[in-house]
């Protein structure tokens, strides 16, 4: 049997690019890849599943159709093109050439019209057609031989011939697609259909009069409100059955040996996969069944395409993507060689085990001789006040790298260490490394200062790509089109609780902690350039790098916890909550498990029936997330005391319970680590605990500061900056008003508040100031115009000013 | 690709702030304010820590800095150092930078956080 398959290529590009909108995809050049890389996961999914044998993609061509033509209205109501998928078309139509598929384009006609024509006429060849699009209009062309291949919000596609056409519109026929469309219009195809009329409705006229046709003559059967509607519509009704027509007479020829399937060309693909980064891709395409015949042991990538290919379509348009990018990365580390990309097998090194005294001699000497020399250290673990040393690594010339193995007590390390402590302290050598603050931290728990000028790779990274991940690995293949040894390598796909750093063959440890300075050295040469280049040099080395050192100083003082305060306050929370929980029972009238979502759910919309409509999560339970609670509160007391019982609960989880567990028992103090890449806007931020999240006014951040306590027999002294924001904000936008304002020391709401009112600064009410604030804030806070009068109540245009 | 940066010259890149789409602008283009403002906070109390660490140790004092929390900053400080901390700390963060307009930081003193915040 032969088997086209027909792409519209516009329907999937903007059904991928809208659903990675809140995480889009973007490389390091800063381009927006999402609609790239979910059309070529949709073209690689029907190619391999499918195996059609033949096959092409229509996009629609610039400029006019005939429906512009006739209406000219039409699709007005779909904004511009996106300027990311402007960019990503040109890509797109290159990928499909590479695939050597060819590219439909007819001036005048969209390719739903191509594709019709396309599929009537191969129908009368005897194929097979699919034509794969998301849109419903669709459903007009099918027959005993032409199906719509619908992607699916569930993930995976399903096939819709003329029974699941007509059973999905409770239609007689799936030609009536046509003048259902044609009554309830199309808000994305901006085709306008009846005013007042929907599915529903439509369904209804089409099921008692069959056709539009026969509805527009027999007019005076209808009643009511619904028989002006349509009397009073009737031309923009025939109108809109006139837009919803797919062509299939579009001056098109159907030569079948030019949609044949052929291989792909794979040089060409390869290179346009790696400009446009898609490492996993190319690693799915051309290496996962090579890795899987090589070395069978191994997981190959294979085992889990659907990851890929299919999460692009669970997610419905506009939800978060995050999930679906970890995964497509973790297929990476699964893989032995990366397309396109070398490694430790085919790339001259020279990495060299340095395991005595005289040796350790030899290699010092050499150092010395350096300006700049990269270093890595080997732990057995990444709490710096609880891991031990295993080894040292240098690097000071490409390809060049050096491994030192530390013995493994105590003060023998420490011992072997001191060998090298006059380099680490020298100010005249530069000290390149990735995350330089825990090598540091590392040698000070050995009595080891880290002096000199410093340069570390990813904080370089982090200024010059804030939003991206700055991983060596990752850095690696970016800039070196390098895969790493990666520290899961050194363990054969044993499970983490079995990783012991100690147990792995030294000469492999050795390639692996070589290669990291290498490669460290390397990035480093590329990175200097790229910070000059990029003016981000007294940022990166005035700034940055001397903070560094700063943020391990105030991570090794640690603070003081108060654990008996933490323990009385736990007693009281743990006392409320109980409270609470009985006023819950008591509210609702049934006893149930606050703390279960599903059991909640069942209380608030079963029982109490709060809303109707109430929203089901993928698992079939009720959300009960805060958002949805949020908007019940007033509906119900009870509501508003599942969202403090659940305060309560997450604060003595993440706090009151967990701070004591933080603390370190070799110091006696909690260590906050604080990492100075990872927000894109430049502020630190701290994880164990996240200092960040602790609540700031409520009685509940009050429990949780009482327990932090200066030394013994100090006090503590605290500084903020009083409205730092809105000083900036003074400075930046130049604003004479604000400026002025704190430089005579007014209250700068009430200031902003005379200004927005136009009175003076004492007839300000407290409620002007209290606006004035929110809009103050809601700049800096970036709410659009629009959120800003909707939370405000002040119509728009009193902002415009 | 446009960027806006902070007062430091730190960036931000905006690719989506000429998009044709609405929402997708609207994130840049709030972005564009909210970026240089956050930003530039960072930058000046990233200046302050520096210099404060540095006069701590340059005048061999035994007060540690313990904690940043937003634009706040803590110290664990003896007594007999206190005054001379308080002015020390202040000082820096006031003058971490010159803008059009004074920077004000407020101090605390206290057995604990709460009591100092």
């Amino acid at each position: 049997m032969k088997k086209l398959f027909l792409l519209d290529a516009y329907a999937i590009i903007y059904r991928a690019y809208y659903a990675f909108i809140r995480n889009p995809r973007v490389n390091s050049k800063g381009l927006n890849t999402s609609a790239i890389f979910g059309f070529v996961n949709t073209l690689e999914d029907v190619l391999k599943r499918e195996k059609p044998t033949h096959i092409a993609v229509a996009f629609d061509p610039k400029g006019k159709t005939f429906r512009h033509e006739a209406y000219e209205h039409y699709k007005a109501q779909r904004e511009m093109t996106p300027e990311d998928i402007r960019l990503a078309v040109p890509i797109i139509k290159e990928i499909v050439k590479a695939y050597n598929v060819p590219v439909l384009e007819v001036p005048g006609f969209e390719a739903d019209d191509v594709i019709g024509t396309l599929a009537k006429k191969a129908e009368q060849n005897d194929f097979e057609v699919y034509m794969l699009t998301p849109d419903k209009d669709y459903g007009q062309l099918v027959s005993e031989h032409i199906f719509m291949y619908r992607p699916k919000h569930s993930g995976g596609y399903e096939v819709m011939g003329s029974d699941e056409v007509k059973a999905k519109y409770e239609l007689d026929s799936h030609e009536q697609v046509i003048d259902l469309l044609g009554l309830m219009g199309d808000s994305s195809d901006n085709i306008p259909g009846c005013p007042g009329v929907g599915e529903k409705t439509a369904v209804k006229l089409l099921q008692e009069f069959g056709s539009i046709d026969n509805l527009l003559n027999n007019t005076d059967k209808l009643k009511g409100a619904l028989k002006t509607k349509i009397e009073q519509n009737k031309e923009q009704i025939v109108f809109s059955r006139f837009l919803a027509t797919i062509k299939t007479d579009v001056p098109i020829e159907f030569e079948e040996e030019r949609y044949l399937t052929e291989p792909v060309n794979e040089p060409e693909l390869r290179a346009l996969f790696d400009e446009l980064e898609f490492r996993t891709l190319s690693a799915r395409i051309w290496n996962a069944g090579k890795a899987n015949a090589e070395k069978p042991e191994v997981k190959p990538a294979v085992n889990k395409p659907e990851h890929g290919q299919m999460s692009l379509f669970d997610i419905p348009a506009s939800v978060n993507a995050q999930e679906t990018q970890p995964d497509l990365f973790s297929q990476l580390q699964d893989m032995q060689t990366v397309a396109g990309m070398r490694n430790i097998h085919e790339v001259s090194h020279h990495y060299v085990l340095v395991s005595d005294k005289a040796q350790r001699a030899g290699l010092i000497t050499k150092l010395f001789n350096q300006k700049s020399v990269c270093f890595d250290t080997e732990t057995t673990g990444i709490d710096v006040f609880t891991a031990d040393l295993v080894g040292l690594s240098f690097c000071f010339t490409t390809g060049e790298a050096y491994y030192v193995p530390l013995p493994t007590g105590r003060e023998e390390c420490t011992l072997v260490l001191k060998e090298f402590k006059a380099f680490f302290q020298s100010e005249q050598i530069e000290k390149i490394g990735q995350n330089i603050k825990f090598d540091l931290l590392m040698l000070a728990s050995y009595g080891i200062e880290l002096r000199g000028k410093m340069f570390d790779t990813m904080i370089a990274h982090y200024l010059l790509q804030p939003e991206l991940r700055h991983g060596m690995d990752y850095l690696a293949e970016i800039y070196l089109k390098y895969r790493t040894i990666h520290y899961e390598d050194l363990f054969g796909g044993k499970p983490k609780t079995q990783q012991n750093i100690l147990n792995v063959d030294l000469n492999l440890l050795c390639d692996y902690a070589a290669e990291d300075a290498d490669i460290t050295f390397q990035l480093k040469q590329i990175l200097e350039k790229e910070l000059k280049h990029n003016g981000l040099e007294k940022l990166f080395y005035e700034m940055e790098m001397p903070l560094m050192r700063v943020l391990a100083v105030m991570e090794q003082n640690g603070v003081k916890i108060d654990i008996e305060a933490l323990r009385q306050s736990s007693l009281i929370l743990t006392s409320d909550m109980q409270e609470l929980e009985k006023e819950i029972h008591t509210l609702a009238g049934y006893e149930f498990n606050v703390s279960s979502p599903m059991q909640v759910g069942e209380i608030l919309f079963d029982r109490l029936k709060l809303d109707e409509k109430a929203k089901k999560t993928k698992t079939g339970q009720y959300s009960t997330s805060e958002d949805v609670l949020e908007k019940l509160r007033s509906k119900h007391p009870v509501v508003g005391k599942i969202l403090d019982y659940r305060g309560l609960k997450k604060l003595l989880s993440t706090y009151i319970d967990a701070l004591p567990q933080l603390v370190n028992p070799k110091t006696g103090k909690v260590h906050t680590t604080y990492n100075q890449t990872v927000a894109a806007t430049g502020r630190l931020s701290s994880t164990n605990p996240n200092l960040q999240n602790i609540p700031v006014r409520d009685e509940l951040g009050r429990e949780i500061r009482k327990a932090f306590i200066p030394e013994e027999g100090e006090v503590l002294l605290s500084a903020d900056y009083s409205q730092i924001e809105l000083r900036i904000m003074a400075h930046l936008s130049g604003d004479a008003n604000m400026i002025s304002a704190f430089n005579s020391g007014y209250d700068i709401h009430a200031a902003t508040a005379a200004k927005i009112y136009k009175v003076p600064i004492e007839e300000v009410t407290s409620d002007m100031r209290r606006k004035a604030k929110t809009a103050n804030f809601g700049i800096i806070y970036g709410i659009s115009t629009f959120g800003l009068s909707e939370r405000l109540n002040i119509p728009r245009e009193n902002w415009v000013t | 690709m446009g960027y806006v940066e902070t007062i430091f010259g730190r960036k931000r890149f905006l690719s989506d702030i000429n998009s044709q789409n609405s929402i997708v602008r609207g994130f840049a283009e709030r972005n564009a304010v909210n970026a240089p403002i956050q930003g530039s906070a960072a930058d000046i109390i990233k200046i302050a820590m520096i210099r404060i660490q540095d006069e701590l140790e340059k005048r061999k004092l035994k007060s540690k800095m313990t904690l940043q929390v937003h634009d706040e900053l803590n110290f664990s400080v003896p007594q007999v150092e206190l005054d001379e901390v308080r002015e020390l700390v202040v000082r820096e963060m006031e003058q971490a930078i010159a803008l059009k307009v004074p920077l004000i930081a407020e101090c605390g003193v206290g057995a604990n956080w709460l009591e100092a915040h």
